[in-house]
């Protein structure tokens, strides 16, 4: 059964559920509604704080669309499903946190070998192990990166508020099925436990992306070659006669294993990659603000973009030259556009909720050529205006000096 | 009683030992040689070959296929399809 | 791997040709469970277009994928029956088959096992069940009998094994049987029932391993594990009245149980039919 979210049944569903106009949710449940509309009709979860809310609300709403909610007996199940139920045509997704995702990551490394497209929620709590359970953090952000092991690529985005969580779910959809890749959402679980008002829209006005599927039997024969030439094979489902094999073994474009070919395995690990890597103006994504004359530029992520954006607006008032660039998707991470953004700016901050990751990636790009230092704040309480405005006036006032002298 | 006669021989890859009422064949290049279907069946109705296979192994041939009364055994226990029991 | 097959058997028509001769050892137990299976298969009629067929890691995991032409899901260790879960919500109409091994099912997958068990979801299960972990080069595993040598039990197993098919009985399944490889003709009935029976079906398959488990306990020839199947089998009509003693070191085959239950996506789909009664969400549009 395919269900990409846009049929006529759906959308009525959808605007007699959901009608357009304002509402007031947590970022969970933001989360959950942006699966909603982007089509996802598929959840398997297991509850953990703080994302047991997006568990909740789906297995609220996607019965009422005809959607199936199932709860597993752990995280790695729950994994395991989302990929099964994926290959059968169904948008799928799950939502986890810090000690779940780390339980995720085998599973997670398989849907990105197998390319199937799902959406992994983390709701990044602090850590490391149990940690704060009930607080947000932003230490997830390698994790997301590298947790799984092997030579793999992914997409991860951050959301920066309740509104944002909505929309950049939709758009994790989008992108895990147009690239036939898993994506993950690092949302926190400041923003997703936080309430605040938001727009739905008409379901209209979401663009929905549905994942390639062969236009022939003879496409169908290679679910794992680069049919079209854009490096993205076309996905034929189980159910339709196709005989797909499907195996997290190294594979040869048909899908057969095949591990003692040296040149298979190359062919396949370089392409998974270079299929991010082509589409990358694509996929990536971010907000520049008050950039043109900055001296001084933040780059912040996720739930420490907003009190950034605050510290440079008020910093702006104060007459010091500050700009923010928010990555929206942090991995790839678009460091070569703040690469040449410090060109002209003179220190970088990076505010952050963790004690430095972010900033690796920044100083990884950027090199010598500018200092970066980092605003590193855990324990569970968000980054604040002050906290930032504060190390963006004292650098200030350090290169005032520097330069009287 | 009758004697009736078994024509056996290979052909290609398939070893077959042939009567009036059944042909057995076994395919070679299937076979792994595992002695399953030679000591399991239970008319002795296999021996080993004399010489090795495409595979290099030993393989069954049905010499004794008029003592065959079609449990199909063999057939079911080959791990490797390799079996066809007809009549 | 093969260009051309000559076997006459019919059965060969159910395998993806391109990847035979198998990797299977000669004698190997898995063959002839794949065996069974395409005969199960043949015989109640069932299309292969209209079946999922989802495995592990380890050589029984192997039986199926990539050997049986169907849509086929090679999984990791562990977790085929909740990927399984997933293809069958999914794909409600048709049968998801789960042929994976002891190690994989029972040790790492265990858990996934049981809730599979007690959900009651409609996949029929086929649990190879060789006694050790083959694949990897023969370590103990959660079934190996007591007192067995195995590479990481050098010295005698200080473990006993667990009752696959009767924990899962308890679990909550709607059909569980016990059989060996040399019960052929039964396994197929069995697993004919399994794919027939509308809930949770466990086939728990005894299959010879001789290269890693009956070499290194005086059963090193195929038919040697055989033998010691058909000698230590115990019926289960006889072993209802046999005490634990006498039952240690006995494999005891039969059907376990055979039980109508509510199955998971019957009610999951029933659940979406009430919800959207309940909130009027039906085809008319008036509001």
């Amino acid at each position: 059964m395919i269900i990409r979210g846009d049929e006529p049944e759906q959308i009525r569903l959808l605007k007699k559920l959901y009608p357009k106009g304002n509402y007031f949710m947590q970022g969970d449940e933001a989360i959950a509604y942006g699966a909603l509309f982007a089509g996802c009709r598929f959840y398997a979860g297991y509850p953990i704080t703080p994302a047991s809310e997006i568990a909740e609300t789906m297995a609220r709403e996607l019965p009422k669309l005809k959607g199936y909610y199932i709860q597993m007996e752990d995280e790695i199940g729950s994994i395991a499903a989302v990929v099964g139920a994926s290959w059968t045509g169904f948008k799928s997704m799950t939502a986890t946190s810090g000690p779940g995702f780390s339980l995720m990551q085998e599973n997670l490394g398989y849907a990105i070998f197998t390319e199937t497209p799902l959406v992994l929620v983390d709701v990044q709590r602090s850590g490391p192990s149990t940690g704060q359970a009930t607080k947000g953090a932003q230490g997830d952000f390698f994790q997301a990166r590298w947790g799984t092991h092997g030579d793999h690529p992914i997409i991860a985005i951050s959301p920066t508020s309740v509104e944002d969580s909505f929309w950049e779910t939709i758009r994790a959809f989008s992108l895990s099925e147009k690239f036939r890749i898993p994506v993950l959402v690092l949302a926190d679980g400041i923003i997703g436990h936080t309430r605040e008002q938001i727009k739905i829209p008409d379901p209209e006005e979401v663009e929905i992306v549905y994942r390639k599927l062969p236009t022939s039997d003879e496409e169908a024969k290679y679910p794992f070659g680069d049919v079209h030439g854009d490096l993205i094979p076309p996905m034929p489902l189980f159910g339709h006669g196709y005989f797909t094999h499907v195996t997290g073994s190294t594979h040869k474009e048909n899908g057969l294993r095949d591990v003692y070919t040296p040149e298979v395995h190359d062919r396949l690990v370089r392409r998974l990659h270079k299929k991010i890597e082509l589409h990358k103006t694509e996929i990536q994504k971010w907000e520049e603000y008050y950039i043109e004359d900055a001296e001084i530029l933040l780059v912040s992520w996720g739930v420490s973009a907003r009190p950034s954006l605050g510290a440079v607006m008020k910093g702006r008032k104060k007459g010091i030259k500050v700009g923010l660039f928010v990555p929206k998707t942090v991995h790839p991470f678009p460091g070569e556009r703040i690469k040449e953004l410090s060109k002209n700016v003179q220190l970088i901050i990076v505010p952050e909720m963790n004690l430095g990751q972010v900033i690796l990636e920044v100083q990884r790009f950027v090199r010598d050529e500018v200092p970066v230092i980092g605003v590193n704040k855990i324990g569970g309480v968000p980054l604040t205006v002050e906290e930032i405005l504060k190390e963006i006036e004292s650098s200030a006032e350090r290169s005032r000096h520097r330069s009287a002298d | 009683m009758l004697m009736t006669n078994v024509e056996v021989k290979k052909d290609g890859c398939l070893s077959i030992g042939k009567t009036e009422v059944v042909e057995i064949s076994v395919d070679t290049f299937l076979c792994k040689g595992c002695g399953i279907c030679l000591e399991l069946c239970p008319r002795k109705v296999f021996e080993w070959s004399k010489e090795l296979s495409e595979k290099g192994v030993h393989y069954p041939i049905p010499v004794n296929a008029d003592k065959c009364v079609k449990c199909k055994l063999c057939e079911l226990l080959c791990p490797d399809f390799a079996i066809a029991v007809k009549w | 791997m093969a260009k051309e097959i000559y076997t006459k058997y019919k059965m060969a028509k159910y395998l993806r040709k391109e990847a035979l001769p198998t990797a299977l050892c000669p004698g190997c137990g898995g063959g002839t469970v794949l065996n069974a299976f395409a005969n199960a298969i043949d015989q109640l009629g069932i299309d292969p277009r209209d079946l999922v067929v989802v495995s592990g890691i380890g050589c029984s995991a192997w039986i199926a994928s990539p050997y049986f032409l169907a849509d086929t899901l090679h999984t990791t260790h562990g977790r085929a029956i909740a990927y399984a879960t997933g293809v069958k919500v999914g794909l409600p109409d048709k049968k998801v088959v789960v042929i994976s091994g002891d190690g994989d099912l029972a040790g790492i997958g265990g858990n996934h096992l049981i809730h599979a068990a007690r959900r009651n979801i409609d996949i029929t299960v086929i649990l190879v069940n060789n006694f050790i972990y083959g694949m990897t080069g023969g370590q103990v595993a959660p079934t190996t009998p007591f007192g067995a040598i195995t590479t990481t039990s050098p010295y005698r197993n200080v473990e006993h094994p667990l009752n696959i098919a009767e924990t899962v009985t308890s679990a909550g399944a709607s059909y569980v049987a016990r059989w060996t490889t040399f019960h052929v003709y039964q396994l197929i009935e069995s697993i004919k029932r399994a794919l027939s029976v509308k809930g949770f079906a466990l086939v728990e398959a005894i299959s010879q391993c001789p290269v890693q488990f009956g070499r290194r306990n005086r059963m090193k020839t195929p038919t040697e594990m055989l033998r010691w199947f058909q000698k230590n089998s115990v019926p289960i009509s006889k072993a209802r009245n046999m005490s634990p003693d006498e039952l240690e070191g006995k494999i005891v085959v039969g059907e376990l149980v055979n039980r109508e239950k509510p199955e998971f996506t019957e009610e999951l789909n029933s659940l979406i039919e009430e919800v959207s009664k309940h909130y009027g969400l039906g085809d008319n549009n008036a509001d």
